[in-house]
């Protein structure tokens, strides 16, 4: 179930990548790292002013967490690995993500036989694709004459392949293990053909720690910095790509590394800039904003029949326009990267379904097509079905699942659960009692007044024009919905009447501008920001985003903070 | 991780070989001689109703059963009921218990859901009670997938871990569990030979990657990739036991199969889980299984589809779920303890897994004698939430080695001196748990 709307992400960054003249992968040949690096298009030019780092050197990064490629990153890395034909795997099949502390997942972790026998068979799976594809890949290949030629494009296979699955050059030590491994499987006792010990080498490459985890290590010691380390060339080119791309770095990317081109602050914001631009960095955007409105799930958890128009294939329609949406915010012709666009237009990708489920009239041709929704009813991603189905249950909105998500994801709260109480359930449904009624009730209890009735609940009665499957209403149990409310913060009140009215203050509020830097931070660390030693570049990227408003020079801005190129030695790492 | 694609995938295809060659991974019989020690832990959710669930102080045999555990009545001698265990470090709050209800050694962080910061009791004991099949542990879970979920962080769903940071995934699939495990009669030809020999190259290629970069990052990635490598060589180990004794496999689940996400299917799942935990302990698997019955908010089954007695919320309005964390926190509705009759349900569910661990035997002994069974549960009562007080129960005699038959008087003790007892009536004599609770051990 987890992670069945990232594949969508594939699919459409597969296309966009088609679209938008973005490399295929396995139609250019991999760079011969043993070659010298190429001269650049921009060598010779006047250079260009030097753009400095944020001013957050105050920063001490914290030490980098062994990250899995989750179930995203895994499909896009061997997407653009091996090409034409790459298989595309599910949770079924590499294990399910894990949430972390800064509320984006990783790839869980790898714990008994089962979950390495997955991964083997997932390794089998690719690397049978590499054998058909072995002579674009190498093309040495083609036909070795002898077992001495075949030997020698071994030897070329694991250096070059060998440089795209670890991400950077192999050193001698794993290029002599590799061989050795070669030789085994050529021998007697296995008597693999070429073609077999090639794809056998495969297999063993694509489950090394190298490939399946984003903690690049290498080549050669790390970099001492003063008391930290600075990440190399090729783990720039890294965390570049999985950035922007979701992906491993592209010919470009480890030509720069190999150049010594991703040194400077101007260089990284330069290839920034170069993978947003491209059509690959759709499906990143797309996997960002779904995990910040927590739509995972949704297809599967199904609707109480009493809504006939509610279908798996609706949901899935709800969750793809959802991600269409935030896309738009950042790409496309219509782009302008504004926070107010993305809480508050109501621009949309709409098929019959969709049109008939928001009210609108059904879309000319096929597929989902451009259109505005009900201004009066809908704006932004928080309006939008996805969001609002996720958050509630089978035949009942839920407005504390929904304020919830907001506090969380767009002003950065979070308030703390009650401890050893007993928190009295939400009344039953009665005859005449609207949802807002029922949560009312239970917000007046003296347990929940503090933060349910002066901040939680609030929050949700702006969402009441919506049901349990997103769709708008006017009535809720056969009474006329009550979306006005006012939130109650110490310091202020927030007076509103619906979600529209909800969204365009929030939309204005300098916190969820602060927060969504935060949001955009912990997705690229993979992890929350420590405090107070990381404090200046959470207090930088937020004042970056203040003056830039704009979320792609946020997405650039990430490149240019000390957390995103040093970083501490981890306890009991090795002293370089 | 889920789905064992090994056999029909790969396998298969590499063979060109018919649906009967299915896996090459299976454990031989058992060794005869030395017995055997086994530990089965159930995870319960949302406590008990203490006043239906709790007997007095004393021995179980001169007292009648209160009316949850009376499902237990034929296992009166084997039971140990253990109140109000304290969880130190896990916090107050109910869920956020439930990532470290079996860890019991201290948490790391206050988030809404806590995470242990070393391996779990399962982890511990079969690590150190190696089964010829080479797996610690044998993990299952029932509907954890099923949406929706109410988190993605590891502590809100797993509750059995390998290390820190290291969630031990359950399988939840019946049918993929018994394929992994058992499945058809092995098969012994040159060609999978040969692919035995290329994958055992390719695995000791993997594993001694993973050594050399161990060595170059810090200690808590170095557990991450222990945890990995060990998988690797467990794989390994897995991988030339072609061959296995067919009394030893457990009846194939049923076909066609059953609907794996609609709620009635709960009690099927969890009735083949069962059968394949003990199939696995008497085939020498593993020593040790584990069965997980909900995840932290235990709000995503609606158990009125399958317990008889709950009421149909639907009846009159357009309601549908009756989740264990709606009897937990509402436990009494319209005058009926409904938590009550949920506990008992489960209750009568565990007291199958004791009758068929009693009615299956190794080497002409019951697999009841060498089994310890522990029920736990990460929270006294749903509708209080303290992970304070927490209600386990053990079955199983380990041959006189625990006080059964007797609920002690085990109120603020903590899980861990619990955990001892077990450790040691187990044999596994090194363990970091401390003292055993006072009255466990049969002195």
């Amino acid at each position: 179930m987890l992670r069945t709307w990232r594949l969508f992400a594939l699919s459409a960054s597969l296309l966009a990548c088609t679209g938008h003249g973005g490399l295929h992968p396995g139609g250019t040949p991999p760079p011969d790292p043993e070659a010298p690096p190429p001269v650049t298009p921009d060598a010779g030019l006047p250079s260009e002013p030097e753009i400095p780092p944020l001013p957050d050197g105050m920063t001490v990064p914290s030490w980098v967490l062994l990250h899995r490629l989750d179930v995203f990153e895994y499909n896009n890395t061997v997407r653009d690995l091996v090409g034409a034909g790459a298989p595309v795997f599910t949770s079924d099949h590499l294990g399910y993500d894990q949430g972390t502390n800064g509320g984006f997942v990783r790839g869980g972790s790898v714990v008994g036989a089962e979950d390495a026998r997955n991964l083997l068979s997932s390794a089998e799976e690719i690397a049978a694709v590499v054998g058909q594809n072995l002579t674009t890949l190498v093309p040495c290949a083609s036909a070795p004459a002898s077992r001495a030629d075949e030997d020698t494009c071994a030897d070329q296979f694991i250096t070059r392949f060998g440089l795209r699955v670890f991400r950077r050059p192999l050193d001698d030590s794993e290029r002599q293990r590799l061989r050795a491994l070669y030789q085994q499987l050529r021998g007697p006792d296995t008597a693999d053909s070429f073609s077999e010990a090639i794809t056998d080498l495969t297999t063993a490459m694509l489950q090394t720690p190298e490939f399946l985890y984003r903690r690049e290590l290498g080549p050669g010691a790390a970099i001492k910095d003063g008391m930290l380390i600075r990440f190399n060339g090729y783990e720039l080119a890294s965390r570049l790509s999985y950035l922007f791309w979701g992906s491993m770095p592209d010919e470009e990317l480890f030509n720069a590394a190999a150049a010594g081109k991703l040194a400077t602050t101007t260089q990284l914001v330069k290839q920034a800039r170069r993978l947003l631009a491209d059509g690959r960095s759709r499906g990143a955007i797309e996997d960002f904003h779904a995990q910040i409105v927590e739509v995972e799930g949704l297809e599967s958890a199904g609707k109480d029949p009493s809504f006939t128009d509610y279908t798996p294939a609706l949901a899935h329609a709800l969750v793809v326009e959802s991600r269409d949406f935030a896309a738009s915010v950042y790409l496309g012709a219509q782009a302008d990267g504004k926070l107010a666009s993305l809480l508050t237009s109501t621009r949309a990708f709409v098929d019959g379904p969709l049109a008939r489920y928001y009210g609108i009239p059904a879309p000319a041709g096929s597929g989902p097509q451009p259109a505005s929704l009900p201004a009066g009813q809908r704006a932004g991603l928080f309006t939008r079905g996805a969001f609002l189905a996720s958050k509630a249950s089978g035949d009942q909105d839920n407005p504390v699942l929904r304020s919830d998500t907001i506090l969380r994801r767009l002003m950065c709260l979070s308030l703390p659960e009650p401890i050893d109480v007993n928190i009295p359930a939400v009344p039953d449904l009665r005859p005449n009692m609207t949802t807002r009624q029922r949560f009312e009730a239970h917000g007046m209890l003296a347990c929940a007044v503090e933060c349910h009735q002066k901040i939680v609940d609030p929050i949700g009665y702006a969402f009441e024009h919506y049901d349990a499957t997103g769709a708008w209403r006017t009535t809720d149990n056969g009474q006329p919905v009550d979306s006005h409310a006012t939130i109650v913060f110490p310091s202020e009140k927030i007076e509103f009447d619906d979600a529209i009215a909800l969204s365009a203050i929030l939309a204005r509020r300098d916190q969820v501008h602060d927060c969504m830097s935060v949001q955009w931070l912990r997705y690229q660390l993979g992890r929350q920001e420590q405090l107070p030693a990381e404090q200046p570049t959470a207090d930088a990227l937020a004042q970056f985003y203040r003056g830039s408003d704009d979320l792609r020079e946020l997405m650039v801005a990430l490149v240019r903070t000390r957390t995103f190129t040093h970083r501490s030695l981890s306890p009991g790492e090795p002293t370089p | 991780m889920k789905a064992f694609r090994l056999a029909r995938r790969d396998l298969l295809r590499r063979l060109g070989l018919g649906a009967a060659c299915l896996p090459l991974l299976r454990a031989p019989r058992a060794r005869a001689g030395t017995p055997r020690r086994h530990l089965v832990i159930v995870q319960m959710s949302q406590g008990y109703r203490q006043a239906y669930w709790r007997p007095a102080t004393g021995s179980l045999l001169t007292q009648p059963l209160p009316p949850t555990l009376e499902p237990f009545g034929d296992f009166k001698d084997d039971l140990i009921v253990l109140p109000g265990l304290t969880n130190p470090g896990a916090g107050a709050a109910g869920r956020g218990a439930y990532g470290v209800m079996f860890y019991g050694l201290g948490v790391t962080g206050t988030g809404p859901y806590r995470e242990p910061t070393g391996a779990t009791l399962d982890q511990i004991v079969g690590r150190a009670l190696p089964a010829a099949g080479g797996r610690p542990s044998v993990n299952l879970g029932v509907m954890l997938d099923r949406a929706p979920q109410a988190t993605t962080m590891p502590g809100g769903k797993f509750c059995f871990w390998a290390g820190a940071g290291q969630p031990i995934e359950p399988v939840g699939d019946p049918y993929v569990a018994y394929r992994d495990l058992f499945a058809a009669p092995g098969i012994d030809t040159p060609e999978v030979r040969r692919l035995i020999l290329r994958r055992k190259s390719i695995l000791d290629y993997v594993g001694t990657d993973l050594e050399e970069y161990g060595k170059r990052v810090g200690t808590p990635e170095r557990e991450t990739i222990d945890a990995h490598l060990q998988s690797i060589r467990d794989l390994e180990r897995q991988l030339p036991m072609v061959t296995q004794s067919a009394s030893c496999s457990p009846s194939a689940p049923p076909s066609p199969p059953i609907n794996l996400t609609d709620y009635a299917s709960y009690p099927r799942i969890l009735d083949l889980h069962v059968k394949l935990m003990v199939a696995a302990l008497k085939c020498g698997i593993t020593n040790v299984a584990t069965l997980q019955l909900s995840d932290a908010a235990a709000g995503n089954v609606n158990l009125a589809a399958f317990i008889p007695g709950l009421p149909n919320r639907a009846a009159g309005y357009a309601t549908s779920t009756l989740t264990w964390r709606d009897v937990g926190h509402n436990p009494v509705m319209g005058g009926v303890d409904l938590k009550k009759i949920v506990d008992r349900w489960f209750m009568a569910r565990i007291a199958d897994l004791l009758a068929q661990l009693r009615a299956a035997t190794e080497d002409g002994v019951s697999l009841l004698d060498d089994t310890l069974v522990l029920i736990g549960n990460p929270v006294d009562d749903g509708s209080n939430g303290s992970a304070q007080r927490i209600p386990w129960m053990l079955a199983g005699t380990l041959g006189g080695a625990l006080n059964a038959g007797n609920c002690l008087a085990s109120e603020g003790h903590p899980i861990a001196s619990v955990m001892a007892g077990i450790c040691e009536a187990l044999g596994v004599t090194r363990h970091p748990y401390g003292e055993v609770l006072p009255g466990l051990k049969r002195v």
